[in-house]
């Protein structure tokens, strides 16, 4: 610690910055990446084509899992959207050695079943990614939400550190070396501003209940049951009753559900207990229909179809919580306010990788251990997330449709193309590590266009030719960082001499 | 309406940046305009807000106004960066087309 409180600002910055930088980096990416899930999903399932409307598709879903899963516990589905075309289904299912798993599955709109759609987790992946870090519960989400924390401390302790943010704001100094990294760092770091606190800040509030448990545990003790119930008094629930019943009209229930919400759309709908008397369906609106994110909930009698009960929140404290979770899943609005999160995301992302930078070029090159390991996890932890990005979508495409366990293997290809630029980026001397990195992250992305024409055909929906683009765009921006790294290898070559 | 209330914003930051000293001797402005131009940004800028709230909620509005700000001052920062020439006949042109682009709306 240094004396002083603005260097004590500059050490708990660059400290905390450097100890969870890349840890925040891959959360930013995938966070990024979630604010498209949905048309990730979409892209990654081009076998979904047909488009229902909300009622006919969920209808038609809950009339097949009625026949192939007809003893599970609950059925759970996202309904389709404008934002993509499949039904998104999850239930348990009994193995026959009678142990219960749990699966995510997409469906046809039109007829309910996942018959040939490729098996992936789509956008999913970067979802759970962004919070969970493929580790065990609950690990993975305390560990993300430390993470956001020490993000919120950078943050203010950034703006402490460097203090000129009006003085500053429009300048960035090119070619002026470490001066011109700082410069960069700072513009990508407070134009964004509000989003970078915005979004850590609700970022760490999602997990709260996780990481400050204690007000929960003073109010409800042990009694999480009734917490839940408290919280969320739309998730109406009842016990199974233990005697048979078939289900009633369930799409009448559904196309009731429709005219309560009005002008706003369903998001999901789920089936408790279906076959017994006790059934319940629950109808939720959707999220993308206002800021909040918890919405009107209905709850219908799956068997006779009576409305049981009907909520939506009025409560202040809980509806300024909703506020600022939807606030921070981003899932309202038109696609022009998620083009916003998703560039503010990528400035945040390049925030914390010129940081990590900035880290290595501000300490006399070379010197330590530390200092070297810094320098070169970086190339494959950071930079290595572009071509891992790209191998995950590549194998998307280059898998056979019909392989088992292909979901998992599409997140091997994402793993085992990071291990590689990890493993590459350490083995190498720093500048060649950069320029395998954006080479093999110019040639991923350059191929999946043509890769993906390939193997489905030309893109006829919007969303195939956006990827199209972006994969271009990502391409070329790796290929114009490679010309600069070639040229200031040159210069300092040619300085050398 | 997103596209005027988006080239409002670029050329309302703009005006705020060629009020800086620093940017006005980049861009060759007398350090006389500064207080005219930072009066021009900060109408620009309240216009780029009122005309996203004819498509949306003020509370959706506040965000894609945040938002749009920050991309479009990345927009002139990197238009000093690489021509501060440019940066002058980007703001008139976007704050002209989007003028325009509301007047024939309303």
């Amino acid at each position: 610690m240094k004396a002083g409180f603005r260097p004590s600002m500059a050490w708990l910055h660059s400290w905390a910055g450097l100890v969870i930088g890349w840890l925040l980096f891959a959360i930013a990416i995938t966070g990024t990446a979630s604010v498209f899930k949905n048309e990730i999903s979409d892209w990654m399932r081009p076998e979904v084509t047909a488009r229902a409307a909300t009622v006919d598709a969920l209808a038609a879903a809950f009339a097949t899992l009625q026949r192939t899963n007809p003893h599970a516990a609950n059925w759970y589905l996202y309904a389709p959207d404008d934002r993509s075309g499949a039904t998104i289904a999850s239930y348990d299912t009994t193995g026959p050695d009678g142990e219960v798993s749990y699966k995510l599955e997409a469906l046809d709109p039109v007829t309910g079943r996942p018959d040939n759609i490729r098996q992936t987790l789509g956008g999913e992946f970067f979802y759970r990614f962004h919070f969970e870090l493929e580790l065990p519960y609950p690990w993975g989400r305390i560990l993300a939400s430390f993470a956001g924390m020490v993000m919120l401390i950078a943050l203010l302790s950034g703006i402490v550190t460097h203090r000129r943010i009006f003085a500053d704001f429009f300048t960035l100094r090119a070619g002026k070396g470490k001066r011109s990294w700082l410069d960069a760092h700072n513009v990508l770091g407070v134009l964004p501003l509000p989003f970078h606190l915005m979004i850590s800040f609700t970022g760490v509030l999602t997990l709260i209940s996780l990481t400050f448990p204690w007000a929960m545990v003073a109010t409800y003790g042990s009694d999480t049951a009734r917490a839940f119930a408290e919280l969320t008094p739309g998730y109406y629930s009842r016990p199974r009753a233990d005697r048979p019943a078939p289900l009633g009209n369930v799409r009448a229930m559904l196309a009731d559900a429709q005219h309560r919400f009005g002008g706003r759309r369903i998001g999901s709908a789920s089936i408790d207990n279906p076959g017994d008397a006790g059934a319940l369906l629950r109808v939720t609106q959707h999220d993308g229909d206002q800021i909040a994110y918890a919405p009107r909930a209905l709850a219908y009698d799956a068997v006779t179809g009576q409305l049981l009960s009907a909520y939506s929140e009025a409560r202040p404290a809980k509806k300024l919580y909703d506020t600022l979770y939807g606030l921070h899943m981003g899932k309202f609005g038109a696609p022009y306010v998620r083009w916003l999160y998703f560039l503010c995301g990528l400035a945040l992302s390049a925030t914390i990788l010129t940081g990590l930078i900035l880290w290595t070029i501000s300490r006399p090159r070379g010197t330590s251990f530390g200092h070297r390991l810094v320098e070169r996890l970086t190339i494959g932890v950071a930079g290595g997330m572009l071509p891992a990005v790209a191998a995950f979508f590549l194998a998307n495409r280059l898998l056979p449709v019909a392989i088992a366990g292909r979901a998992d293997k599409e997140v091997w290809a994402f793993f085992g193309a990071w291990a590689v630029a990890i493993l590459f980026g350490l083995a190498r001397p720093p500048r060649r590590g950069w320029a395998g990195i954006f080479i093999a992250s110019a040639l991923t992305w350059a191929a999946l266009p043509f890769v993906s024409w390939w193997a489905i055909g030309v893109p006829r929906e919007p969303i195939g030719g956006a990827v199209d683009l972006l994969s271009i765009v990502f391409a070329l921006v790796s290929f114009a960082v490679l010309r600069r790294l070639a040229r200031n290898g040159r210069e300092r070559a040619s300085a050398a001499i | 309406m997103i596209a005027p209330s988006l080239l409002l914003t670029i050329a309302g930051l703009g005006a705020l940046a060629g009020a800086m000293r620093r940017h006005a001797t980049q861009i060759g402005l007398p350090p006389a305009s500064s207080p005219l131009l930072r009066l021009v940004g900060c109408l620009l800028l309240t216009a780029s807000l009122i005309a996203l709230l004819d498509r949306m909620s003020w509370r959706m509005a506040t965000i894609a106004w945040v938002g749009q700000g920050g991309m479009a001052a990345a927009l002139c920062v990197v238009a000093l960066a690489v021509k501060p020439r440019a940066l002058p006949v980007l703001c008139l042109l976007a704050g002209a087309v989007g003028l325009a682009l509301l007047a024939c709306h309303s």
